[in-house]
């Protein structure tokens, strides 16, 4: 029969690699700022700009109380639902 | 816009007659151009920003040049070396403004930095179409003070002069042709002829801001007034006008004691650094997005009748030759990108370049090569040892398909399926005549390479991996990820009728380990999804393969499918469904004595008969199964028309048996659209979706009795 490509290979040789792999995929990212994205990854490049999409921000800001000195955190979740095809 | 800079950029092939010029016509309206770009200061080669120079140059910031050093390196001292060269400069000028009196052998700076290259011109590369996109946008953003100049009645672009210029630039002898050395040249040369008169070229601008306002008051004067507002508007309008214009000139006498300062070829050099950021050579992979949607937009435009606009999709589909002026330069960006690209080749460890009489140091880092911030050590030495030539034996055991590894084979898979995409939209045109022997060669080169691109996909898809390996299969592997479905589609335009025929072998094979494989019951929202998606991706393309492949192709698949697979289990899936009902509709056409096939042999059909009993025997008592719950009733047209292709083929038994076992669900939907329950369009698909099987049996739904409620 023809041959095939090895089973075992990856190609994998870069961290962009592992990015790559995740295209088309659902992925959680952090940024600074405590914030985190979760998307389905569209694109990306070289300086990891990334088109996500239908994707949830999360924002974590912790308060601190002036008098108490007790700290209340707050977390915001934004959902963007575009970019759907 | 049609107009690019303010000529007309529709291309002298396609107006047809233009590049007919002889040798003396040429001659006569180079001379013409030529004038005409010493009185107007006009000129028409795009890197000459004199005439967008006083838009672009009020919002820089003159000050904070503290980065300079980073840009530009530290070991440079721009004043010292340029006073060292300022002798040279000067006679550089002059020789400019020899030049423009000459225009016979002319060696302009910045054409010498291409005789060096004279041999790359002959094997030019494909050139860039990304570069029409960017200049594309570049005269969009320059198209309005254009469009103030053509308003104010100066120099409206003479369209023989704006259209002419490309056909001009080029003689007739090279009509269709890329431009030669010599042409350039003489293109260069004219740009530089054309250099002195900027100062002029500014001044003319004023004047024509003032025809600007002359030419508004005219536009309102020739409309009736009708309330003072409008006047006061008009007023301030004007004072507006007339401030800004008394800002810009401020602005520009303040900065006027520079000019002249850097010659045409220092000018040159650095928009030769600041385009080589943006040009690529490989429009399709580094500027795609922009490709296609350039290409449908044109498209869309063409449908409602309007031409496509200077980034059209001739320009798109790579014919340089139909390209003008536009094209022109993108051979030179192309040209001056690929000398720094060989350049940073020839010298791996550095990471910026100096170029002689450069200010300062280029990067060759650009917009696709960032700089590289983290350094990580490539694959281990034992990566080494073991080498990527020698060659792996497919490994016996037990293969791991964990994500990571399927995900890496569906990449490999894109890789390829881009590639030849690419090769494809570089197909070489069909020999001319008395270029048989050339384009051969050039054809035959092309199925070679295109043989081997598509040999690769091929073993990337690992079709060919022998059942049983591994489990589930590595291609249902790559199906069972929503990108590996919608690559098969692409992949397929690629393949072989028979290498098709063995994708659908094995998808056949091993269906019952696909994720699409269950009903719909059983699935989540994204288990549905990917159904959905499996039918609107693969399914079609197979359909189309097996409905045109012979009896006996058809048997085969049909035993193989039921060898293979829990017919009860994969009947309850729309995508088995499909197949099945795919496959014994193809069978009963071909029967039939339909489609381009002579009736099947005898031994083929009993064949059949005993796979179709198989088949009946192993759903029996399950046909009521198929169905969806009563939620989802409208949806299960699909089933019906399964029950049909069974129907068809069965025995008078086997059809009371099918009756039998769907009574209720036919009872039902002539109910639900006799009563008035439903809206007249849902009744109507529901005894549509009931009569798809009950004509197959010879009968119609209006037969049926209902029974009294």
């Amino acid at each position: 029969m023809e041959e095939y490509a090895p089973l075992e290979s990856t190609g994998i040789e870069e961290p962009l690699d592992l990015v790559r792999l995740s295209l088309d995929e659902r992925i959680y990212v952090k940024l600074r700022g405590d914030r985190e994205l979760r998307g389905k990854l569209h694109a990306y490049d070289g300086h990891l700009n990334m088109v996500l999409g239908d994707v949830e921000e999360t924002i974590t800001v912790v308060d601190v109380n002036d008098e108490t000195m007790e700290e209340v955190i707050r977390v915001s979740k934004v959902h963007f639902h575009a970019f759907q095809e | 816009m049609s107009d690019f800079f303010g000529f007309n950029t529709v291309m002298p092939g396609r107006q047809g007659g233009r590049i007919a010029l002889n040798l003396e016509e040429q001659q006569e309206l180079d001379r013409q151009v030529q004038k005409y770009a010493l009185e107007t200061g006009e000129d028409f080669e795009i890197y000459d920003y004199g005439e967008t120079y006083d838009n672009l140059a009020d919002d820089l910031e003159e000050t904070r040049d503290d980065l300079n050093d980073e840009t530009f390196g530290t070991d440079f001292d721009f004043a010292k070396n340029t006073h060292q060269v300022a002798p040279a400069l000067k006679k550089e000028e002059e020789l400019y403004i020899k030049q423009s009196d000459h225009s016979g052998v002319r060696r302009s700076s910045f054409a010498s930095l291409w005789e060096n290259n004279g041999n790359n011109l002959q094997g030019l590369p494909e050139p860039s179409h990304a570069a029409s996109s960017i200049w594309g946008s570049f005269s969009n953003t320059t198209a309005k003070g254009m469009d103030i100049g053509g308003n104010g009645g100066f120099a409206v672009h003479d369209p023989v002069f704006g259209q002419g210029t490309f056909a001009l630039s080029r003689p007739s002898g090279f009509g269709g042709n890329q431009p030669s050395l010599e042409e350039i040249e003489a293109q260069l040369a004219r740009t530089a002829g054309a250099q002195p008169h900027i100062q002029m070229q500014q001044e003319r601008k004023m004047m024509s801001l003032e025809e600007v306002e002359a030419a508004l008051m005219n536009i309102n004067g020739g409309r009736p007034i009708y309330s003072e507002a409008m006047i006061a508007e008009q007023q301030a309008k004007q004072a507006r006008l007339e401030q800004r214009r008394a800002e810009r000139q401020a602005k520009q006498a303040e900065t006027a004691k520079h000019n002249g300062l850097m010659t045409q070829s220092d000018k040159d050099f650095i928009n030769r650094i600041q385009i080589s950021q943006l040009v690529t050579d490989d429009p399709y992979a580094d500027d795609f997005y922009c490709q296609v949607y350039t290409a449908l937009r044109n498209r869309h435009l063409q449908q409602m009748g309007i031409p496509g606009n200077m980034m059209d999709p001739e320009g798109i589909q790579g014919d340089s030759r139909r390209r003008g002026g536009n094209g022109r330069t993108e051979q030179r960006m192309q040209q001056q990108v690929q000398r720094i690209v060989s350049d940073a080749k020839r010298n791996p460890k550095r990471t910026n370049v100096t170029v002689e009489g450069a200010l300062g140091k280029i990067a060759v880092n650009s917009v696709l090569n960032p700089r590289q911030l983290l350094q990580v050590s490539k694959r281990g030495s034992y990566a080494e040892s073991s080498g990527p030539n020698s060659p792996k034996p497919p490994s016996p055991g037990p293969v791991s398909t964990k994500s990571h590894t399927v995900l890496g084979w569906i990449e490999n898979v894109y890789t390829y399926v881009l590639a030849l995409e690419q090769k494809r939209r570089q197909q070489p045109p069909p020999p001319r005549m008395g270029e048989e022997e050339i384009a051969g060669e050039a054809i035959r080169r092309w199925n070679e390479e295109y043989g081997v691109l598509a040999r690769k996909m091929w073993n990337e898809l690992r079709i060919t991996v022998p059942i049983g390996i591994v489990h589930p299969h590595p291609f249902i592997s790559i199906l069972n990820y929503s990108k590996g479905k919608k690559v098969i589609p692409r992949v397929l335009r690629h393949l072989l009728p028979e290498q098709t025929l063995t994708l659908l072998t094995m998808l056949v094979a091993n269906f019952e380990s696909l994720n699409v494989c269950k009903s719909e019951v059983y699935a989540d929202v994204q288990g549905n999804q990917e159904i959905e998606l499996f039918m609107n991706t693969i399914v079609p393309p197979l359909l189309g393969f097996v409905s045109e492949a012979p009896f006996r192709i058809v048997v085969g698949l049909l035993a193989l499918f039921i060898e293979r697979n829990n017919m009860i289990w994969v009947a309850r899936s729309k995508p088995g469904l499909a197949f099945l009902t795919l496959f014994l509709s193809r069978a009963e056409i071909l029967k039939q004595g339909q489609g381009n096939y002579p009736i099947p042999e005898d031994r083929e059909v009993n064949q059949w008969n005993e796979l179709y009993h198989r088949l009946f025997n192993q759903l029996q008592t399950h046909f009521s199964a198929l169905f969806m719950p009563k939620a989802t009733m409208a949806e299960d047209v699909h089933v019906w028309r399964f029950l049909a292709a069974m129907a068809v083929g069965a025995t008078v038994d086997q059809q009371h048996v099918l009756v039998t076992e769907v009574r209720e669900q036919v009872l039902e939907n002539v109910i639900a659209a006799q009563t008035s329950r439903l809206s007249p369009e849902k009744a109507a698909q529901r005894i549509g979706n009931v009569n798809l099987f009950l004509h197959a049996l010879g009968l119609d739904a209006s037969q049926v009795s209902v029974p009294a409620m």
